[in-house]
C-alpha cells in the first residue's frame, strides 16, 4: 500500500524546491515573526506588511507548482477556529471588524508560510536541519521512527479495520465500539513488540545505543 | 486545542516557549540519564502511534474536533518525561506536517498538551496505582485532558490578541466530553495489555 499524505509534494522539481533548506527556514522564520509583530490597530502599516508578505509566499507557491488546491485545502484546517474566535470577540466584546479581519489574515498568512516550507522541503532535510540546530538526540530518534514507522502502523490499522468490517455485519454498534477501541489497544502492543523486534535488528548490526546515524 | 499561529501576543508566546524550553531540557536530561538502548527504538514506535492516535479525530458539535491525546497513556507504561518528550515530538509534526497549530505558538501547546497534561497524569496515577491501577489510569487520562483543557483556556483568555472574556466557558464543557472519552479508551487499552501482555505494565517509568 502506498501512503503519500504527508509530504506529498516535497518531492517536485521546482527552483523553490531546489533552495537549502536552512535557507527557507530561516525564511520561513523571519517572515512568521514579522507577521506575529504587527500590530493589530494600525491598520495600515499592518496592510502593507502584510499585502508585501502575501505577494512573496503566493509567488513562492506558484513558483513552486504546489497545486492551489491542495494549499487552500490545508490551510482551512484553521477556519474553524479562527472564525469561532472572531465570532465571539464581535458578539460578546464588540470588537472592530478591521481589527478582525487583521487577525484573521495575520493567522491566515501564517498557515501559508509553513505549508509552502513543508510541502517544498522533504522531510529527510526538515531532519537534517533540525539536528543541525542542535535538537536533542531523542527527538531526532523520535522523528525519524516517527517518519519510518507511521506508514507501516497506518497499514496494521487498516488491515485490521478492513477485517473488522468484513466480518462486523449486523453486529450491534455498541459492540462495534468496543472493537474499535479494542483496535487501538492491540495496535499498541503491535508497535511494542516491533519496536522490540526492531531493537534486535538494530543491535545485530551494530547499534551501542550511541550512534547518530539512524 | 492546538492554538495557532497570529493568536497569541508576544509576551505569551515568549514565556510559553520559556518556559517549554525548560521543561524539554529536564525531560531530556533525565531520559538521556536513565534511558537503557532498548528503550529508543521503543520511544519511536511509540512516538509514531502516539501521532496515529492524535490524528484519528472525533468531530464534536461546533464544528471543531476532538481527538484523544494518549499522554496519559504513555506516562502509565512508561513514565512522565517519556511521555512528555513523545507528546512533543506528536505535536511538533502534526504542526509542521497538518498545520495543528503553529510553529511560534509551539511552545504554548507544548505547555498545555504535553507537560501539563502529562504531569497531571503522573501525579494523580502514582497517588492511586497502589490500589487500583484501572481507576488510577481512568482519573489520570480523565484529569490529564482537563488540564490541557484549562492551561488552553488559561493561555486563550490572557494572551489572546483580541479579547475573548469568558467566551471560552462554553468551549471548556466539550472538553469534559474528550476527558470521559479518554479516560475510557485508555482504561480499555490498559485492560488489553493486562491480558495480553501484561509484563508490558511493570516497566521501568521514566
Amino acid at each position: 500500500m502506498k501512503h503519500s499524505f504527508i509530504d506529498k509534494y516535497s518531492s517536485l522539481e521546482s527552483p523553490i524546491h531546489r533552495i537549502s533548506s536552512s535557507f527557507k527556514f530561516t525564511f520561513a522564520f523571519t517572515f512568521l515573526i514579522t507577521v506575529l509583530l504587527l500590530p493589530l490597530d494600525k491598520i495600515e502599516f499592518s496592510g502593507i506588511i502584510i499585502a508585501f508578505v502575501f505577494l512573496m509566499v503566493f509567488s513562492a507557491i506558484l513558483a513552486s507548482r504546489v497545486p492551489i488546491s491542495f494549499v487552500l485545502k490545508r490551510s482551512a484546517v484553521i477556519l474553524p477556529f479562527s472564525v469561532f474566535i472572531m465570532m465571539t470577540n464581535f458578539i460578546l466584546c464588540g470588537g472592530k471588524l478591521e481589527i478582525l479581519l487583521m487577525f484573521f489574515l495575520k493567522s491566515y498568512i501564517s498557515i501559508l508560510i509553513i505549508i509552502l516550507l513543508v510541502s517544498t522541503t522533504s522531510f529527510a532535510s526538515i531532519i537534517s536541519v533540525l539536528s543541525r540546530i542542535h535538537l536533542p538526540r531523542v527527538f531526532i530518534i523520535a522523528f525519524s521512527f516517527m517518519y519510518r514507522y507511521f506508514f507501516v502502523l497506518i497499514d496494521e490499522l487498516e488491515k485490521m479495520l478492513r477485517a473488522v468490517k468484513l466480518r462486523s455485519c449486523g453486529i450491534k454498534r455498541r459492540r462495534l465500539l468496543m472493537t474499535y477501541v479494542h483496535i487501538i489497544g492491540i495496535l499498541f502492543i503491535r508497535s511494542y513488540e516491533r519496536a522490540e523486534r526492531v531493537y534486535k535488528a538494530m543491535v545485530l548490526r551494530g547499534f551501542d545505543g550511541k550512534s547518530d546515524n539512524l | 486545542m492546538h492554538i495557532p499561529d497570529g493568536f497569541l501576543n508576544l509576551p505569551v508566546i515568549l514565556t510559553g516557549n520559556g518556559l517549554a524550553l525548560g521543561f524539554l531540557y529536564t525531560a531530556v536530561k533525565k531520559t538521556a540519564k536513565m534511558l537503557p538502548p532498548e528503550r529508543i527504538p521503543v520511544m519511536g514506535l511509540l512516538a509514531a502511534f502516539i501521532f496515529m492516535v492524535q490524528i484519528i479525530s472525533f468531530p464534536v458539535p461546533g464544528g471543531t474536533s476532538v481527538h484523544l491525546l494518549g499522554g496519559a497513556l504513555v506516562v502509565i507504561l512508561l513514565g512522565p518525561w517519556t511521555g512528555l518528550l513523545l507528546v512533543t515530538a506528536s505535536l511538533f509534526l502534526q504542526a509542521v506536517l497538518f498545520q495543528h497549530g503553529g510553529i511560534l505558538t509551539i511552545g504554548i501547546n507544548i505547555i498545555n498538551n504535553a507537560a501539563a497534561a502529562c504531569l497531571t497524569a503522573n501525579i494523580i496515577f502514582n497517588l492511586f496505582s497502589k490500589k487500583r491501577l484501572l481507576t488510577a489510569a481512568g482519573l489520570a487520562s480523565f484529569f490529564s485532558v482537563i488540564a490541557a483543557a484549562a492551561f488552553c483556556i488559561a493561555v486563550l483568555s490572557v494572551g489572546m490578541v483580541i479579547p475573548l472574556k469568558l467566551a471560552v466557558i462554553p468551549v471548556a464543557a466539550g472538553y469534559i466530553l474528550a476527558a470521559g472519552l479518554e479516560a475510557f479508551v485508555t482504561v480499555m487499552i490498559i485492560i488489553t495489555i493486562k491480558r495480553i501482555r501484561p509484563d508490558l505494565l511493570k516497566l521501568n517509568r521514566i
